[in-house]
């Protein structure tokens, strides 16, 4: 009866330590008061301090909350209490919400449609208004003196850029890290970090091996394309033009894009799901795909530190809900305003899962947005095939794509060659243009992760 | 745009950036050069990423053998994952036997984890395999570092072409499979390449000789003897020592012999014949006894004669000792027990009922040094010896291990090799047996702990699940005190962690 698999709740684990935490603790006698109700559970844990725990959680999204003082979330008492409800839910006996549970639920339901009518409102009181006048003047001035800032960053970097092209880049070769650092800093310095990046890209292609130059070559032109762009920046379409302003480094407040988008109402499936980390900071990325519009959506997260991400999009879970996409010639990058009735995905079904049409796609969105970075794609009769002692991914007409490097013969690799059997499934993956990312996998036995899905 | 194929067009762009647009064309049109190679460049790279083709593949693994045993549920994986990240091979060890006993199988995404857990090993234990279902064994085909752990079925395909190429680990699983089909074909594969090969690679694979070890292997073992490695010249000596009938076994037998001195004397009123039992190694070590792998330098605090006996004694047939003496095994060591060189006639004796298999020789052996041991004088190279006790048969092991117990002995390194020789499952009765016996004994001393012994920790690792819970109420009734409390306290919090999470384990598979 539990929609609550016991993968399904590991998977939310924050990280390994937790996951071991919440282990120890999914035992019934570890738990006192333990309920139910249709969009709650309960409990209570003796911890070492002197009242025990009160762990509650909301099914729906999930969401938690405990009176312990862990700073992880969610906290090993939650971990602990989802997984023994995953394993014996028919042990936990309906009744009527305490107080304190009650209470939570009711205090999320209300700030929840607070935060829907802030996400659609279409009137806002005059007084507001005028508030919101005199910050946007404010705002405008910032705004102003960044956008000169980043003016002389552009010359400063199409100065650079051509020098280098005069030198050529086997005399830049011998230049020192530092001198690819300083221009870097430049750039971030003068307010457009994304230059930085691509310098940053131009840099790690000078030192990537066989065919290096051309690479390098192709870098240095693609951040011309942008400094170009940037220039006639407002003779270009406006949608455009937000995609050039974000490859500069500039974001979007999400209080924009909730005004601005379009929401999209459709039943999201999460079909995959990376963790970049490096040591200060770690970003997720997570693909949803909408079954009746088609439509990808993208969610950014970034995390400082040790903190952990949110758990409330899990991959291989689907929901009816609302996604806004930010301002882009292509569309992908979204945030999630409303979701509901979330549940495993055990199928993803998808058309136009070959190699061939999914390069097309590929193609066609380049040719709207061209410094798109990593397009999300779907195989339907995927399998791994080898060429030599290389692992590719291939589909059902045997045509192939190179695999990302951190598939090449390691854990990511044994990982799916074993879920899969040397069986055809689904398969979604990133593709960069050059190689594909296996993000995750359906097959008979429902959907497997194929990539760290949270922090190490 | 250009009808020329963007890969040479990026390739004649790639060369120019290279150069520098300088020195391709000098003169005032530079500024304009560059950015036309720069645009170039720009349409170019996005025509490749664009325009990438399929690649093609040459082949596709031939599908995994369809699995007959069910996946293991969602909560036994879960504690699966959990073991592999906190790098417990103990508990991961327990878990996949569970798995292997109920005929189910660990989830296909996590058989990897487990083999990367077990890589270039070739000793996992094959009470684990079965969990590992069909996709062990075929996920080994397409990784070289994972085929030692299915050494039993290793299959011998390509042989000529993987014994001239993998690795050490790989090899010696290869060549055990050989051995097992084809005994002579495996002996002429090692002759082959014994020349070229190191040291520590010898020792391995000569190791595999122990499969279907027969007299057909002396000549090769015999000639080993003069191995220029120490190391490869014991590991003969070892394998020559469990032929019964090879001319190293009569050497060591006619050694051991020329060192008993029996004789027969009347005493006493009845002038009842009684027989003494001397010892008496030599003092000067022949030449020919190192060639056979005897060790001339003694061990710290051992003499070199008593050193030499034991070694002797360890590579000969105990029946040697009944022949000589006419002493049963029993009554042979009642007579030597005031010898000074008994200790070190009891430890060799140990190693020698191992190689030879003379089961009754242990067992006296074993109820000699547990008396010592009782008596707090415990014989000397105690390690020795237990470390032989690790082979002897459960019906010998367990009875001792009670009676260790009983009689309170249980502080002793012995009883923790004799425990430790009971492997790493024990039997249900024994587990029971064993609970009763720890009941019955009054509290160990707790005061003067610096944490509870070594046995308490093997008891809460390998006792049977069914008497886990008899064992924790146990623990929990112990009230540590003095100087020490606080630490032994957190020791026995630990074990009873562990006993818990076994216990939990277990029903997770058996209810």
């Amino acid at each position: 009866m539990s929609a609550w698999s016991v993968d399904r709740v590991v998977a939310l684990a924050p990280d390994a330590a937790s996951r071991a935490a919440g282990q120890a603790l999914a035992s019934m006698r570890q738990w006192t008061g333990v309920g139910a109700s249709a969009r709650a559970i309960w409990g209570l844990c003796q911890g070492s301090g002197k009242d025990p725990y009160q762990t509650r959680i909301d099914l729906g999204e999930p969401a938690f909350k405990c009176s312990c003082p862990s700073r992880k979330f969610p906290c090993k008492h939650a971990l602990g209490l989802l997984l023994l409800y995953a394993k014996e839910s028919s042990t936990f006996p309906m009744t009527d919400e305490p107080g304190w549970v009650a209470e939570w639920l009711d205090g999320r339901a209300k700030k929840d449609e607070r935060k829907a009518e802030r996400a659609v409102a279409q009137v806002t009181p005059e007084e507001e208004a005028a508030a919101a006048a005199t910050a946007a003047k404010q705002a405008a001035k910032r705004v102003h003196a960044r956008e000169s800032r980043v003016r002389e960053g552009i010359d400063e970097c199409s100065l650079w850029l051509s020098d280098l092209m005069r030198r050529g880049l086997a005399a830049a070769r011998h230049d020192s890290t530092a001198e690819w650092n300083r221009i870097a800093a430049r750039m971030v310095d003068a307010q457009a970090p994304g230059l930085a990046t691509m310098v940053r890209g131009i840099a790690s292609a000078m030192t990537s091996g066989d065919a290096w130059q051309t690479r390098a070559t192709q870098a240095a032109g693609n951040l011309h394309l942008a400094l170009t762009a940037a220039r006639a920046l407002e003779s270009l379409p406006s949608d455009l033009g937000h995609d050039i302003r974000t490859a500069l480094g500039f974001q979007q407040s999400k209080e924009d894009v909730l005004r601005e988008g379009t929401p999209i109402e459709d039943r999201w499936t999460v079909v995959g799901q990376v963790v970049e980390d490096d040591d200060r900071l770690a970003a997720r990325r997570t693909w949803l795909v909408g079954s009746r519009s088609r439509a990808w959506g993208l969610v950014l997260e970034f995390a400082a530190g040790s903190q952990p991400f949110d758990t409330s999009l899990q991959v291989g879970t689907a929901f009816e809900g609302i996604i806004v996409h930010y301002p882009s010639a292509l569309p992908l990058r979204a945030l999630v305003v409303n979701r509901r009735e979330t549940a495993e995905a055990r199928t993803l079904s998808f058309p136009e899962g070959s190699v061939a049409a999914q390069l097309r796609g590929f193609a066609a969105a380049l040719g709207r947005m061209p410094w798109l970075q990593r397009w999300p794609i779907v195989l339907d009769a995927a399998r791994l095939g080898q060429h030599g002692d290389r692992w590719l991914l291939a589909d059902a007409a045997s045509e192939a794509l190179p695999l990302h490097p951190s598939f090449a013969g390691g854990p990511a690799l044994w990982r799916m060659l074993s879920a899969s059997g040397g069986r055809p499934a689904t398969v979604s993956a990133e593709w960069d243009g050059e190689t594909a990312r296996p993000l995750a996998m359906w097959t008979s036995a429902g959907c497997c992760t194929l990539c760290p899905t949270t922090r190490a | 745009m250009s009808a020329t194929r963007p890969s040479t067009r990026s390739d004649d762009l790639a060369a120019r950036a290279l150069l520098g647009v300088e020195r391709g064309r000098p003169g005032p049109d530079v500024a304009v050069a560059v950015a036309e190679l720069l645009r170039d460049a720009a349409m170019v790279g996005l025509e490749t990423r664009a325009g990438r083709r399929a690649a093609t593949v040459s082949a596709f693994p031939e599908p995994c053998p369809e699995e007959t045993r069910p996946s293991a549920s969602g909560a036994a994986q879960a504690r699966l994952g959990h073991l592999l990240d906190a790098g417990d091979d103990e508990l991961l060890l327990e878990w996949l036997r569970h798995a292997s006993v109920r005929n189910l199988r660990v989830a296909d995404a996590l058989v990897p984890r487990v083999l990367e857990r077990y890589e270039r090993r070739s000793d996992v234990p094959a009470e684990a395999l079965p969990a590992l279902g069909t996709h062990g064994p075929w996920l080994a085909r397409w990784n070289p570092a994972w085929r030692g752990v299915f050494r039993h079925d290793a299959d011998t395909h390509d042989l000529d072409e993987r014994w001239s190429t993998e690795r050490a680990a790989e090899r010696s699983a290869l060549l055990m499979a050989v051995r097992r089909a084809d005994p002579a074909r495996g002996r002429a594969l090692l002759d082959g390449v014994w020349a070229a090969e190191r040291a520590d690679e010898r020792v391995r694979l000569l190791e595999a000789l122990r499969e279907r070890l027969s007299p057909d292997d002396e000549p090769l073992l015999e000639r080993t003897l003069d191995d220029r490695a120490k190391s490869v010249r014991i590991a003969a000596a070892e394998l020559l020592a469990a032929l019964p009938a090879s001319a190293f076994k009569r050497r060591m037998n006619d050694r051991l012999a020329g060192m008993v001195r029996v004789a027969r004397v009347r005493s006493g009123l009845l002038r009842r014949e009684r027989v003494t039992v001397e010892l008496d190694p030599p003092s000067d070590l022949d030449p020919a006894w190192v060639r056979d792998g005897v060790d001339p330098d003694p061990p710290a605090g051992v003499g070199k004669r008593a050193w030499w006996l034991t070694q002797v004694m360890g590579y000969a047939d105990p029946a040697t000792l009944t022949q000589t003496s006419t002493l049963q095994p029993e009554a042979f060591i009642e007579a030597i027990e005031a010898s000074d060189f008994a200790d070190a006639c009891v430890v060799g004796l140990a190693a020698a009922a191992r190689r030879s298999a003379r089961l009754e020789w242990a067992v006296v052996v074993s109820a000699f040094a547990l008396a010592r041991a009782a008596a707090r004088t415990p014989i000397a190279q105690l390690e020795d010896l237990a470390r032989y006790w690790g082979t002897l048969p459960r019906e010998v092991l367990e009875p001792l291990a009670l009676q260790a117990f009983r009689t309170e002995g249980w502080r002793d390194t012995a009883l923790e090799s004799t425990l430790e020789g009971l492997g790493r499952f024990w039997a249900p009765e024994f587990s029971r047996s064993l609970v009763a016996a720890l009941s019955a004994l009054r509290p160990p001393q707790t005061t003067s702990w610096y944490g509870p012994p070594l046995a308490l920790r093997q008891i809460a690792t390998r006792l049977h699940p069914e008497s886990l819970d008899a064992f924790e109420r146990w623990i929990s009734a112990l009230q540590p005190s003095g100087p020490y409390a606080t630490t032994v306290q957190k020791t026995l919090d630990g074990l009873l962690t562990l006993v818990r999470f076994r216990s939990e384990l277990y029903k997770e598979f058996f209810t």
